[in-house]
């Protein structure tokens, strides 16, 4: 098993690697120049000239990407074109909200998922399930943006019981932090919520038909204990699958969350770094988030180990 | 009591007892009434006003740096750090004297040779100051107190550089900092001004915090713009930046901010039926749209095709996409200068006065030799001015038969492109929109977009010697009834060679809650004289 | 040992022993069975009929702007009102429906053709498997968001830079999808036997794999359509999507959520068009999954 993690974790430094080459092609060769940006408009094009060789912008690819990835290996993810300061602490700066959010989200749609879901699955077929249903997959198709709008409007405007806006670090105090964070876990988790729902629903019903089950029932189990000490237990591994592949749909989802609620996270500081053209910045946070992606899924398939005992690496 | 107020009351009880009430930050009730929480215009990222000349640096450099002199309401620069100074007969030396007790935010005190360094660094970077070096014999520190700057030639305009509003402002730092190259950004934020910078709590793109400096020692005089005393009531300034406009105004209604600098025009409805929310117009210099054009390529190297565009635009569509349905936010421009400033001039301006007149634009184009070429259209999306004036443009082109390639893109790689001088085929362009300060277009001085020197000139690279000798001659000019006639005449002739086509006069609104008190007009936010009850 | 099931649409492993079946027959009367696929595919067709019959549905040019006639509520000129530039809302919503149809369907179709070349190239050139599934776990990883804005940045905004932004994010999964399937066939006893009587391999796919694959990559196919336009309603929120001069749901919504406030309808008409196609095309995915799978075929 040791091994196993081992050749995994191994296995994702050529993963990194094409993506940071990717990414890094591709900042090259698209137009828009920070240079411009930063001299303003009524720059001259020598001003530009001359900026652009002040930020080392005027040097080949090679040589570009090589100091990147030397640079990277050392820990050292370059400093903003923009702000000058080093990308760590850009990156450390906005770290916390974009982590409490996503964690809020993912309890959030957990705990409200997977018992949808079970209990659609034992209601198969009937009108709960087809209710249940109904609601999850009306949670995918609405644009987050739009749900947090609603959201904002009616608990923030109208009821006044939530802020508008911002986010409290934790060290202020649990209540305000959660506070600000839950409309934009709500508006988030909808996404979240539908897809684990319908993977649970079908999990269970997998589960369900299968011939220990009728025996347990016959032994006369509670249906409770049925349903959430052995069908979920053994349904978990595609749901806990899904929730891996989540996390890629909750950092697209996080950057619109994030400009809604206006929550200083990494969602935003992509955003902001990508129309800006501030290379540094853009880079370090694709192989942030390439990581942490990578991480999660090496996590996912540890779980199976713990979840399915017959799986084995 | 209605329903709606009985069910907020009954969710409010068991909201309070599950929250523990709306929660505060950390900060007392007594010390939030003296926190201001302020909305800027744009992302504050970066802060070098010398470096980076974005609006939105300069309004909080302001904050923290002092300069030499400051315009006011008037446009007339007033002296700030300044206590007195002498020019010698011949126009061609000037000798400046501190005020006494000027001190640096980390406590060491204003030298002569701080201001030097400075000013070297500032001139580097502004257009007029380029032009202040270029007869420039010495800038020198003659004692703590005390500097000179020696010329060869004459510049009366040298007060109005020092204390001029537009972007790049002559602020003064100290002179380790003040040596950085002016192509490379500041480290520190050490300034003169009457807040200081609390760089641990910066979080650029998201949150910029100020703190009140004690040792500021505000002039005597009322303040008026960057002049007169600059006097402080807040103890801390929060800037917060927020992308989304329409959480911008929630917020402001909850009382989570106090101030917006911009608010979308179209929600200014809502925010003035609010009875804790007051509103008016920002800036009364506002803002001059522009529909700029180049002269490089066809069809717009030729100048009947130019003139057909004038000819046809509706300045009344651009302003009205960008600004609603509310004709206090702005007027039609026929010229190139600021309304209601002494310079303003409608000479020439006929062609764009009266109804429209597509069909004889059409004849004009063909007449240019129009003959269906593409035209390259920049339009930047992230901006709400040009994504607005982008719209209407398309229309227009469309009505007048031309063949338009919209490119849709960001205001980044807008910057990259218009640079390009190839033609339009081939990575190049015909048009791009922007807008300008109003307080940039007051006179040719800090107008860069009115020149017209070819090579030189700003993008699009108009070339008319006749606007040039105009400009010289506006430069020229003895007083006040010279620099009119030369004004108008200039106007005349650029928009006869049309050097841009101008969208329009647009205003802003700036909304604020009703306890904020002390929020003046002006070309940027000023917070000396804001204060804030409870 | 099955590999772990690793994709969004989890088709239920299939059992040892399954010969290819054509289900044509049975694919027709399944459907009249299976009333969540008929209504969702009605609703789609409706949609469709919708979007292509545009001009005749009393539309008027969606990107015709008056801003003199800016905000106006509905009425009867304007059915659902004016946008902030004077355009008629409904008109925009009505031709709208091509580019979303358009970019779901297209995104849909191309991510499940190069991730079927792909997956099959995985599953059967054993040196080549290793590379190009980090190659796809590599894609995986980079937000579709940025691709999207980069690709905006190289050209321009335009249909074809979203389409192609979301499929390249898409092929990952479905080639996952497809190799899963090509691995789990290839230890079959009568693909054994095929190659063992001397079947080619373009052959041995052809009969043999691709029926296997057809019913989950249907699935999958029809969620990411419902995906791909619910992705480019949130490009279009960020700036990076459909250009204005073409009205798409997305960049409806987008250019109106300023004024969510002042003028909700400007948001709520376009998403509640988008939400009823994604259901729709939800609701015949489930229903094609449901229906397709053997073991479900006797539920409801």
């Amino acid at each position: 098993m040791l091994a196993y993690v081992v050749r995994r974790i191994v296995a994702t430094v050529p993963v990194m690697a094409v993506v940071a080459l990717f990414v890094f092609s591709l900042l090259y060769i698209a137009p828009g120049d920070p240079a411009a940006v930063i001299a303003g408009d009524q720059a001259t094009p020598q001003d530009i000239e001359r900026i652009r060789q002040t930020l080392g912008l005027d040097r080949p690819f090679l040589v570009r990407f090589g100091e990147w990835v030397w640079n990277l290996l050392h820990a050292d993810f370059g400093t903003s074109i923009f702000t000058g300061l080093p990308v760590t602490q850009l990156i450390s700066q906005r770290i916390e909200p974009t982590l409490s959010l996503m964690a809020v989200t993912l309890v959030f749609a957990v705990v409200v998922a997977v018992p949808i879901g079970v209990l659609a699955a034992w209601k198969a077929g009937t009108l709960i399930d087809r209710a249940f249903m109904a609601f999850a997959v009306f949670g995918f198709s609405v644009p987050v943006f739009v749900v947090g709008y609603i959201l904002a409007y009616v608990f923030a405007l109208q009821l006044e019981w939530l802020p508008v806006q911002g986010y409290t670090p934790l060290s202020d105090g649990i209540r305000p932090w959660l506070a600000n964070l839950i409309l934009p876990a709500g508006a988030l988790g909808c996404v979240y919520i539908a897809l684990i729902a319908r993977i649970t629903r079908t999990a269970m019903l997998e589960v369900l038909h299968q011939d220990y089950i009728k025996t347990a029932r016959a032994k006369g189990m509670s249906e409770g204990k049925i349903l959430f000490l052995h069908a979920l237990k053994n349904a978990a591994v595609p749901i806990v699958t899904v929730i891996g592949i989540g996390v890629a749909l909750l950092i697209g989802g996080a950057v619109v969350t994030e400009s809604v609620f206006a929550i200083p996270g990494l969602g935003r500081l992509t955003i902001d770094a990508i129309l800006r053209r501030d290379y540094p910045v853009i880079q370090g946070l694709v192989i942030l988030f390439s990581f942490v992606y990578v991480l999660i899924n090496l996590l996912v398939d540890l779980a199976y180990i713990v979840l399915d005992p017959r799986i084995r690496y | 009591m209605d329903r709606r107020s009985f069910v907020k009351g009954m969710a409010g009880a068991s909201a309070a007892a599950a929250f523990g009430g709306f929660p505060m930050p950390a900060i007392s009730q007594g010390a939030a009434a003296k926190t201001l929480k302020f909305v800027p215009q744009a992302n504050l990222a970066n802060f070098d006003p010398i470096w980076g000349t974005q609006y939105v640096v300069r309004n909080a450099a302001a904050l923290v740096w002092d300069t030499l002199y400051g315009v006011n309401d008037k446009l007339e620069p007033q002296r700030q750090m300044v206590e007195s100074e002498e020019v010698s007969s011949d126009g061609l030396t000037w000798t400046f004297k501190l005020r006494p007790g000027l001190k640096w935010h980390d406590g060491g005190a204003v030298l002569a040779k701080d201001c030097v360094a400075s000013l070297k660094r500032w001139a580097a970077r502004d257009p007029m100051g380029l032009m202040i070096i270029a007869q420039q014999n010495e800038l020198s520190a003659v004692d703590d107190r005390t500097f000179k700057w020696s010329l060869k030639k004459p510049f009366p305009k040298m007060l109005f550089a020092l204390g001029k509003n537009n972007s790049p402002c002559s602020f003064m730092m100290p002179e380790r900092i003040a040596q950085t190259d002016p192509f490379k950004q500041i480290t520190e934020y050490v300034g003169s001004g009457p807040m200081k910078f609390v760089q641990k709590d910066w979080v650029p793109g998201a949150k910029a915090v100020f703190e009140k400096f004690a040792d500021y020692k505000p002039r005597d005089e009322k303040a008026s713009w960057l002049a007169g005393g600059k006097q402080m009531m807040l103890d801390r300034i929060e800037w917060i930046i927020m992308p989304d406009p329409a959480t911008a105004a929630a917020a402001l209604q909850n009382g989570e901010v106090d101030w917006w600098e911009l608010p979308l025009p179209d929600l200014v409805p809502v925010l003035k039926k609010n009875s804790n929310i007051l509103v008016d117009i920002a800036d009364p210099l506002g803002n001059i749209g522009s529909f700029r054009m180049n002269h490089l390529y066809p069809p717009f190297n030729n100048v009947k095709a130019r003139r057909a565009i004038l000819m046809a635009m509706s300045q009344e569509d651009y302003m009205r996409a960008l600004v609603g349905d509310d004709k206090n936010l702005w007027k039609p421009l026929p010229g190139f200068f600021t309304p209601d400033t002494p310079l303003y001039s409608e000479a020439g301006g006929e062609i764009l006065k009266g109804p429209r007149n597509i069909e004889g634009a059409k004849k004009l184009l063909a007449e240019a030799g129009y003959n269906n070429e593409p035209v390259t259209c920049l339009v930047a999306q992230d901006q709400t001015a040009t994504k607005a004036f982008g719209d209407v443009t398309a229309d227009l082109l469309k009505k007048l038969g031309m063949n338009v390639d919209f490119a849709a893109i960001d205001w980044g790689t807008v910057g990259a492109r218009r640079a390009q001088k190839t033609p339009p085929g081939q990575g190049g362009w015909n048009m791009f929109h922007t807008w300008h300060s109003g307080a940039d277009c007051v006179n040719p001085a800090p107008y860069t977009a009115i020149r017209a020197n070819g090579d030189k000139a700003w993008f699009g690279w108009p070339d008319s010697p006749l606007v040039e000798q105009d400009i010289a001659n506006w430069f020229e000019a003895k007083d006040a009834s010279a620099e009119k006639t030369a004004i108008d005449t200039l106007n005349k002739d650029a928009l006869d060679f049309v050097v841009y086509a101008p969208t329009g006069f647009f205003l802003s609104y700036t909304a604020w809650r009703k306890n904020v008190s002390g929020i003046a007009k002006g070309p940027l936010p000023f917070f000396w004289g804001v204060s804030k009850s409870a | 040992m099955n590999p772990p099931p690793d994709s969004i649409a989890v088709a239920a492993p299939l059992p040892d022993i399954l010969p290819p079946v054509r289900q044509r027959g049975r694919f027709v009367t399944m459907l009249t069975r299976h009333p969540t696929v008929t209504a969702g595919s009605i609703i789609l067709l409706l949609l469709a009929i919708m979007a292509i019959v545009a001009p005749v549905l009393f539309t008027v040019d969606p990107t015709a702007l008056s801003p003199a006639r800016r905000l106006r509520p509905p009425s009867a000129e304007y059915w659902f009102g004016t946008d902030m530039l004077g355009r008629d809302v409904y008109s925009r919503i009505v031709y709208g429906a091509r580019v979303s149809l358009i970019v779901g369907i297209s995104v849909a179709l191309f991510a499940s053709f190069t991730g079927l070349v792909i997956g099959l190239v995985s599953g059967f050139v054993r040196w080549a498997d290793g590379i190009i599934m980090r190659i796809m776990d590599g894609l995986m990883s980079i937000p579709p968001i940025l691709l999207a804005i980069a690709l905006m940045a190289l050209t321009k905004a335009s249909v074809g830079n979203v389409i192609l932004a979301i499929t390249i994010a898409e092929i990952p999964r479905v080639s996952r999808l497809v190799r899963s399937v090509v691995l789990s066939l290839r230890e079959q006893a009568y693909v054994d036997a095929a190659v063992a009587s001397g079947t080619r391999t373009p052959m041995i796919i052809w009969r043999h794999i691709l029926p296997n694959t057809l019913a989950p990559m249907t699935v999958q196919a029809t969620y990411i359509c419902a995906s791909a336009m619910i992705i480019e309603a949130i490009l279009s929120f960020i700036g990076a999507g459909t250009p204005p001069t073409i009205p798409s749901w997305g960049n409806i919504m987008a250019e109106g959520r300023a004024l969510w406030q002042v003028k909700p309808t400007i948001v709520f008409f376009p998403a509640a068009f988008l939400s009823l196609t994604v259901l729709a095309v939800n609701l015949v995915g489930d229903g094609l999954r449901d229906a397709l799978d053997p073991r479900f075929a006797k539920r409801f």
